[in-house]
């Protein structure tokens, strides 16, 4: 007989739907912009605080199930409550900061133009790096973030922490897979307006999040419809 | 890989099949004219003109004919001439444009190809009228026209090298000074028509763009001959042309459907001619019109009509040209054809109104007559020039049945590695039976082919074969980074069923080549690699960036300004870069045990730099050259390392600007190697070095401005040290320029296997990889071919792509066999 998590199960599909809603109310945004070349202006579109305001209120969700999980617990709690040290945020903004450079240097790299363009370069690379980094040095500060990346354990988390981190790994592959396929239109000769740099890299990281996210949905659907038939 | 390269040269064999059946060649002209006859239809019509003056200027395209770049002769235009526009035909080649002009019709795609190897035009055309009859022809400039009239010409003299373009004045010199002292002084009588061909203009185009200043100095030089010839002209009632055979797309080269290829002036110099407007016409409308101007019949296969503003010097007469023309036009469609078209209505009421004036007179008549006979011969002419459907079907099915069944069979052949006899005796004969049999069956249902025998034995042999690896075949789970390897094979051979990602088929592979190159440094810095690796990886890439931005190459994005383009019009940068570029081969190549072989490279490079930029004046370009071939061949001699050589031979034949490459593409090659034994599983890591310099190749393919188009082939890349033009030498010399990339990443990826590993058998798949992963898009491109046979864009994009393919799987042919040859050898 399988037992499910509840609260596990919980958490995933509030993730999910969260996900889900940021990826749908950009596109939406996207949709009722007038020309999809303001993506391409910091000011223009809205793009950059919605995603940012998703992965905030994760970011909560998280933390209230991390809460109530070391509520029951005790032995956690005094470690979690100290918060991140000064150092460590300033080394959390510098990673953020560098992410964006890197992927601006990957999309130049890719074929981005090099010297004019750059803010449309810096859009795409501050909305994948809001998209595939950002999640999780909020969530567990640099040296976490670093830690996921590069170790293969990860050291003092709680199991709603370790919830969000699988979900956000499906949805950070999915956004760069996505970024990197957009570009497949480009060669066209539809000369259509959505067709120019980086406007099908920006979808493309939308789509391809909101499609991993709908694959991990599935994967949790199908676990609780097991769990179900053998109940 | 004996069986293996028994397959791929069935496989090549196919492929050419397709290529004789899709292009067929037809020059089956000489039929008897059954043009009209002037007695037959007893008609008069006057003989406007005697005697003419045929100017063609070479990639005159349509903007170039202004007041500005003809101040002499354009305000004569005005008072006693005509400038109308016309629209060549693709392919925008000087051969097959020469054709549309003398006889009127559209000649095949192939032409381009035999543009290289000029044939003989035996058929009907203006030329063979005019000699005929018995008129005089004096011919001046491209010897194209000597090779395609043989004996034609009463006097001529023509440039031995029209394809040498790195003379821009010396030939054009030439012609004007035969004319003017020849033909207008001691023979002034004794010629009726006179041909001058200037290909200034082009080999200006080619080397240095439309934008050079040259260009208009030598417009003006042309205006200068314009001026004298057209004075000439008005003292002895002479008519003169000048038209260009075609235009000169923006970055310089010619052979596409550009707006600036396709259209030309047509400038017409007598006081019997006004016209004021400039209406647009095609070009296959001159000959039809000329001949008539000058009182000839009309070239058997013309399918042009007249060009309207000149039909006024017939006045009354006119009317009796339309008819002529109508019935020239309505007897190359058949009347069958005829009676299924919408406009056959017109046709027979121009016929009828025609007839009726020939009674009546009158000027109700003459209009109404004279309106419905344009509009007829237009609308067959354009129903002629649109539909083209020569495509020997039955050929090229068999030749993709030949293709497929040996793509297959090369497949198996990987995956199932076993060697085993290819021809045993008793196979042998009774695959000879089945082929007698299918051959009978073929010719008893009444297909005739030529090569119908080879068609047959082809087929039995493959698909014996197939059947027999079919049948033992068991496909084994493959490795799952495999499967990504293959797809980007997959990717490209469905894209291009789009037109658009043939064009662009660059940006395919710098996309899968900068990701692989950013893949592979992500994994490079995350291990803990030395400093001095960790800034040589940085001036890779930094390098790459730059490169790509080199040549801006494809369709759509060609004519922006690139960084070859701006190089071209700075030397000293230029110089700058190639010297950069020669002296980073040198440091790539050195080796500390072979010191004196590094000083033999760098007396090398400073030969080539000499050679592009004369800065030893003692030491002239040929002197350069032939010494740099003499070095190379010295460390050919040497035999340690063939990459040198050939790297070398590359350098003195790219562009100066693209000197660098050269050097980008061995380092670069060099790191991924050095991180792919790391990266990958070490049974695999031969296959993924093979793949990844496949893919690389073809990147640095692009790189160097190449694409799948006839205008982007360097042509000046075959003329290196050649005086007199010389076919075979040129088109090795071409062939070496263009396809550099994959020859040296060859030469560098067999070097570097037989280092790592001294497995034959890892020697062998390397080759056989890269023949499968050469010839993978072919299969599915011919059926693509045939599907898409009435596509827009068959003869521009298609046509070419299919011939760049060829040439591409025939190149990893030769790298095949003559790994093979080497594997035996050592």
């Amino acid at each position: 007989m399988l037992r499910l998590d509840r609260q596990k199960t919980k958490q995933q599909l509030l993730q999910n739907a969260i996900s889900l809603a940021v990826g749908l109310s950009s596109l939406i945004h996207l949709h009722n912009l007038k020309s999809l070349s303001s993506i391409c202006k910091f000011w223009d579109s809205f793009l950059i605080p919605i995603i940012l305001i998703g992965e905030i209120m994760k970011l909560f969700l998280s933390n209230y199930y991390s809460f109530s999980e070391m509520q029951k617990n005790q032995t956690n709690l005094n470690k979690k409550k100290q918060g991140f040290l000064a150092a460590d945020k300033m080394l959390a903004i510098f990673i953020q900061c560098a992410m964006v450079v890197l992927y601006g240097f990957s999309c130049i790299l890719l074929g981005a133009p090099v010297l004019q363009d750059y803010e449309k370069t810096c859009i795409l690379s501050i909305i994948l790096t809001l998209l595939t980094v950002s999640p999780l040095v909020f969530l567990l500060g640099a040296g976490g973030a670093l830690q996921v990346w590069f170790c293969e354990k990860v050291e003092n988390i709680v199991k709603a922490e370790e919830v969000y981190i699988s979900l956000y790994k499906y949805h950070a592959i999915g956004a760069i897979l996505g970024a990197w396929l957009g570009s497949v239109v480009v060669p066209l000769d539809w000369d259509s307006d959505w067709q120019e740099y980086p406007i099908p890299n920006v979808i493309g990281a939308l789509c391809g999040s909101g499609v991993a996210t709908l694959i991990s949905t599935t994967c949790v659907l199908y676990k609780i419809w097991s769990a179900f038939l053998s109940y | 890989m004996r069986t293996f390269l028994v397959f791929y040269s069935c496989f090549v064999l196919g492929a050419l099949l397709f290529f004789f059946g899709f292009f067929v060649i037809d020059y089956s002209g000489s039929l008897p004219s059954t043009g009209v006859d002037l007695e037959a239809q007893n008609l008069s019509i006057r003989t406007p003109f005697n005697r003419s003056i045929i100017i063609v200027i070479d990639a005159l395209r349509y903007d170039f004919a202004s007041e500005k770049n003809f101040p002499k002769s354009f305000p004569l235009l005005k008072s006693q001439g005509c400038l109308l526009r016309l629209k060549a035909n693709v392919p925008t080649v000087t051969m097959p444009r020469i054709k549309s002009i003398t006889t009127g019709m559209i000649p095949k795609f192939i032409d381009v190809i035999l543009n290289f190897g000029d044939q003989v035009l035996s058929g009907d055309s203006l030329i063979k009228r005019m000699k005929d009859r018995g008129d005089k022809i004096v011919f001046y400039g491209d010897n194209t026209w000597t090779n395609l009239f043989p004996e034609s010409f009463h006097r001529s003299y023509p440039n031995t090298d029209s394809f040498f373009v790195q003379d821009f004045y010396e030939g054009d010199l030439n012609i004007t000074n035969g004319v003017l002292t020849k033909e207008f002084q001691d023979y002034k009588h004794d010629w009726d028509h006179l041909i001058l061909h200037y290909l200034g203009l082009d080999h200006i185009g080619h080397v240095e763009g439309p934008f050079s200043p040259k260009i208009s100095k030598k417009l003006n030089e042309m205006d200068d001959v314009l001026e004298k010839v057209v004075k000439f002209a008005t003292e002895n009632d002479i008519l003169v042309l000048v038209t260009g055979d075609h235009g000169m797309r923006t970055s310089g080269g010619h052979g596409g459907s550009t707006p600036e290829e396709i259209w030309v002036p047509l400038l017409v110099f007598n006081e019997k001619v006004k016209c004021l407007d400039p209406f647009s016409f095609n070009q296959i409308d001159l000959a039809p019109t000329f001949s008539f101007l000058l009182g000839l019949r009309i070239p058997e296969p013309s399918i042009g009509v007249f060009l309207d503003p000149l039909m006024s010097v017939f006045e009354e007469d006119a009317l009796s040209a339309y008819f002529l023309l109508n019935n020239h036009l309505m007897s190359k469609m058949g009347s069958t054809n005829l009676l299924q078209k919408d406009f056959h209505k017109d046709c027979s009421l121009g016929k009828t109104s025609f007839e009726r004036f020939s009674t009546t007179k009158s000027e109700r008549d003459y209009n109404y007559a004279m309106e419905h006979l344009k509009v007829c011969s237009k609308k067959i002419s354009n129903d002629l020039t649109g539909g083209d459907d020569d495509i020997d079907m039955e050929m090229c099915g068999i030749a993709i049945i030949i293709v497929a069944l040996n793509y297959f069979n090369m497949l198996s052949n990987i995956i199932d590695r076993r060697e085993k006899q290819l021809f045993k005796p008793k196979e042998t004969i009774f695959q000879g039976i089945v082929s007698t049999v299918i051959y009978s069956i073929l010719k008893a249902s009444g297909i005739t082919l030529p090569y119908l025998f080879l068609f047959s034995f082809l087929i039995t042999f493959s698909l014996w074969k197939s059947i027999k690896y079919f049948k033992r075949l068991n496909f084994s789970r493959p490795d799952q980074s495999m499967l990504i390897l293959g797809a980007v094979s997959l990717f490209q051979t469905l894209s291009f069923s789009s037109s658009s990602f043939i064009e662009e088929e660059h940006q395919t592979w710098y996309y899968v080549g900068s990701t692989l190159l950013l893949l592979i440094s992500i994994y490079a810095f995350s291990r803990k690699t030395l400093l001095k690796e960790k800034i040589e990886w940085i001036f890779v890439l930094s390098l790459n960036i730059f490169c790509r931005r080199l040549n801006q190459t494809g369709d759509k994005w060609i004519n922006i300004p690139d960084i070859g383009d701006w190089l071209q019009s700075n030397d000293f940068y230029l110089l700058i870069l190639s010297g950069f570029g020669i002296l980073l081969l040198i440091i790539v190549l050195h080796r500390s045990k072979a010191k004196a072989w590094t000083f033999i490279h760098l007396i090398c490079g400073l030969f080539i730099l000499n050679f592009r930029f004369q800065f030893f004046s003692q030491i002239t370009p040929k002197m350069s050259v032939y010494s740099t071939f003499s070095l190379v061949v010295l460390m050919i001699l040497n035999g340690k390392s063939f990459l040198h050589s050939i790297a070398f031979i590359c350098s003195l034949l790219h562009k100066p600007h693209n000197i660098i490459l050269v050097f980008l593409e061995i380092i670069t090659l060099k790191k991924i190697y050095k991180y792919c034994e790391l990266w990958t599983d070490k049974r695999w890591s031969s296959v993924y070095k093979t793949v990844f310099t496949f893919w690389m190749s073809k990147m640095y393919f692009f790189y160097q401005g190449n694409s799948n188009n006839f205008a982007t082939i360097d042509v000046n890349a075959g003329f290196i040290g050649v005086e007199q033009f010389n076919l075979f030498l040129a088109v090795s010399l071409t062939v070496i320029n263009t396809f550099t990339s994959q020859i040296i990443a060859n030469v560098l990826l067999t070097e570097d296997i037989w280092k790592t590993t001294k497995k034959q058998s890892s020697h062998e798949t390397s080759f056989i990889i890269q023949g499968i992963l050469a010839t993978t898009p072919l299969p599915l491109y011919l059926v693509l071919m045939i599907f898409f046979k009435d596509h827009i864009f068959i003869w521009t994009v298609f046509s070419p792509k299919f011939f760049y393919e060829i040439c591409h799987s025939l190149i990893y042919f030769v790298f095949c066999i003559v790994g093979f040859l080497i594997i035996k050898i050592f």
